[in-house]
């Protein structure tokens, strides 16, 4: 009996994730928008079991809307900032033929040590509001930290005796990077996706709530967020039901992270002693 | 020659932030005018923003007016930026300490806690650790645009202790959870990895108590590498900071930051994003500074 509890808590993480994004599919293709007037901000009642935002939309479908949008968002972005993570650390560890690029490597260093809500900002207010600014926004905030993880893999496994064999047997750097740095970079996206899908979670919801993230008119999480703000003595219901998904989501996400975390750092300690 | 890079990094953010302006699209008068509908004539904007001259001309003129500390005026009210800039700066570092004084304290209970009691024979301790670590986990989860409010919610409204933007406790407090939630966890990790060095074993053995070994033993010969790391964190603490101020409407940077880019007010945002980065090389700087003042073993190898 303990066992079986532990079994499904063990995977209650992953079985929130899938079934909250369900919902939210199903909310955002399916849900009604209806707006009732004689319902705006009202708190929870049996026909509204979370209440309803100050438009007197149903706050619950408001919600998994919200999570659609929000967690899209995070996907796109944290897909993008791998994708691109991968191919700067590579690029900076593999640059001027093989011997790796000392100045791009400082430049990244250089965008790292600015906070990345800082760029965002400027980002902004630079480009205006939008999809396309958000999205830049959050890779902007996540992609060079990422960078950095890809390039020490790729410095720690170039010192291996497999790469110098590579090497001499006449490999460029461009078939070395692609052949045998890229799985071992791919495993490490893999293990760092959870984490920075929370990152960029909290990150969208941050900058929504502060005006410069999803434009007006898109239910997110952060512009909820912030209407909950506004409404903070009348209805506190709204910040609530906004926030608590929200948290949870993270919290999966971290556990999972540190989970695969976890496991890959084994798998590459015993690639090390075998 | 650190110093010197310093002031490089300090150079290229200057001209990014100046280029914030030119990557607008289209004219950037025209765009301007047509964005804020400011009630400047355009001659006159055009000379404020150096659009009259050439970028790099134009770039020039602002270093030296920044030296002279003149760094231009806002868009919408006319007013010289520089005199503003001192009492933000001071009361988003009255936030800042204040929130890391209060953050420093709960993770270094949290980590030490869960750092020594981990592999506890006691199984009270044990339960403890776990506590401890959930506690982290949650305070990195929770994103200070909820906590926030709801901490004002609690506190402000509810219970009435604080007021929700005078009192410097509701977001200091906010800024301190979201600090100590990843800090806690790297106290935790770094700590329990030096516990097991032989110097901590051999003052066990030789029957230095737990607490004492905890501290002297465990937390001393790491908290070098948190103060260098501290220090590089700066920058994201003033930027956790700027979210905190506009949640508890406290103005400081964060807010003259936000209002600017909403208001598409450039003058103002170029010379917020410049000050916050030049404090965020401040204080990577001084946490190196610090680190090999406090460090022997750095003192030594430098010698």
């Amino acid at each position: 009996m303990k066992k079986r509890v532990r079994k499904i808590l063990h995977h209650a993480p992953t079985i929130f994730l899938i079934s909250g994004l369900l919902a939210a599919a199903i909310a955002h293709f399916f849900g009604t928008k209806e707006i009732e007037l004689s319902a705006v901000l009202c708190p929870p009642t049996s026909s509204h079991p979370w209440g309803c935002d100050a438009f007197g939309r149903d706050l619950f479908l408001g919600t998994l809307r919200g999570a659609w949008n929000s967690v899209g968002f995070a996907l796109a972005a944290t897909a993008t900032s791998l994708v691109l993570g991968v191919t700067t650390g590579l690029v900076v560890a593999q640059g001027r033929d093989g011997r790796g690029s000392p100045t791009l490597e400082s430049l990244l260093a250089g965008i790292l040590a600015f906070p990345s809500l800082l760029l965002a900002l400027a980002w902004s207010a630079a480009r205006g509001g939008g999809f396309s600014t958000l999205l830049g926004a959050l890779v902007l905030g996540s992609f060079p930290g990422f960078a950095r993880l890809v390039l020490v893999r790729a410095r720690e496994l170039k010192s291996t005796a497999y790469l110098e064999a590579s090497q001499a047997a006449g490999a460029n750097p461009f078939q070395q990077s692609l052949r045998h740095l890229l799985p071992a970079c791919l495993e490490l996206a893999r293990a760092k996706a959870p984490a920075l899908f929370a990152q960029t979670l909290l990150a969208e919801a941050t900058l929504s709530f502060l005006g410069v993230g999803a434009p007006l008119g898109t239910e997110t999480w952060g512009r909820a967020l912030a209407q909950g703000r506004d409404y903070l003595i009348e209805a506190p219901h709204i910040a609530l039901a906004s926030g608590i998904p929200l948290v949870i989501t993270v919290l999966c996400a971290q556990i999972l992270a540190d989970r695969w975390d976890r496991k890959s750092l084994a798998a590459s300690q015993d690639s090390k002693l075998t | 020659m650190r110093a010197f890079r310093s002031l490089l990094i300090l150079l290229l953010v200057f001209l990014g932030s100046r280029a914030l302006l030119h990557t607008l699209p289209g004219d950037p008068l025209e765009t301007l005018l047509s964005e804020t509908g400011t009630a400047v004539p355009r001659d006159l904007l055009r000379a404020q923003l150096g659009l009259d001259l050439p970028f790099w001309q134009s770039l020039f003129r602002d270093l030296k007016l920044a030296i002279q500390g003149d760094l231009g005026r806002s868009l919408l009210t006319q007013e010289a930026i520089a005199p503003q800039l001192p009492i933000r700066i001071a009361r988003t570092l009255t936030l800042t300490v204040a929130s890391l004084t209060f953050g420093v304290a709960w993770a270094c209970a949290l980590g030490l806690t869960a750092a020594a009691s981990k592999n506890s024979e006691s199984r009270w301790l044990r339960n403890a650790a776990t506590l401890c670590q959930i506690g982290s986990a949650f305070a990195s989860a929770l994103p200070t645009v909820w906590l926030g409010p709801i901490l004002g919610l609690a506190f402000a409204v509810k219970l009435g202790w604080f007021s929700m933007s005078r009192d410097w406790v509701l977001p200091a407090l906010t800024l301190g959870v979201s600090f100590s939630g990843s800090w806690s966890r790297l106290i935790r990790d770094r700590v329990s990895e030096i516990l097991r060095e032989p110097a901590a074993q051999a003052a066990r053995a030789r029957g230095v108590g737990e607490l004492r070994t905890l501290l002297k033993y465990g937390l001393a010969p790491a908290s070098p590498a948190f103060v260098a790391y501290l220090g590089s964190q700066a920058g994201s603490l003033m930027a956790g900071a700027f979210v905190t101020e506009v949640i508890f409407d406290w103005a400081g940077m964060g807010s003259l930051l936000v209002d600017a880019v909403l208001q598409r007010d450039y003058p103002v945002v170029q010379a917020a994003v410049f000050s916050a980065a030049s404090f965020s090389i401040l204080g990577t700087w001084l946490g190196d500074w610090l680190q090999h003042r406090i460090d022997p073993r750095l003192r030594v190898e430098n010698s």
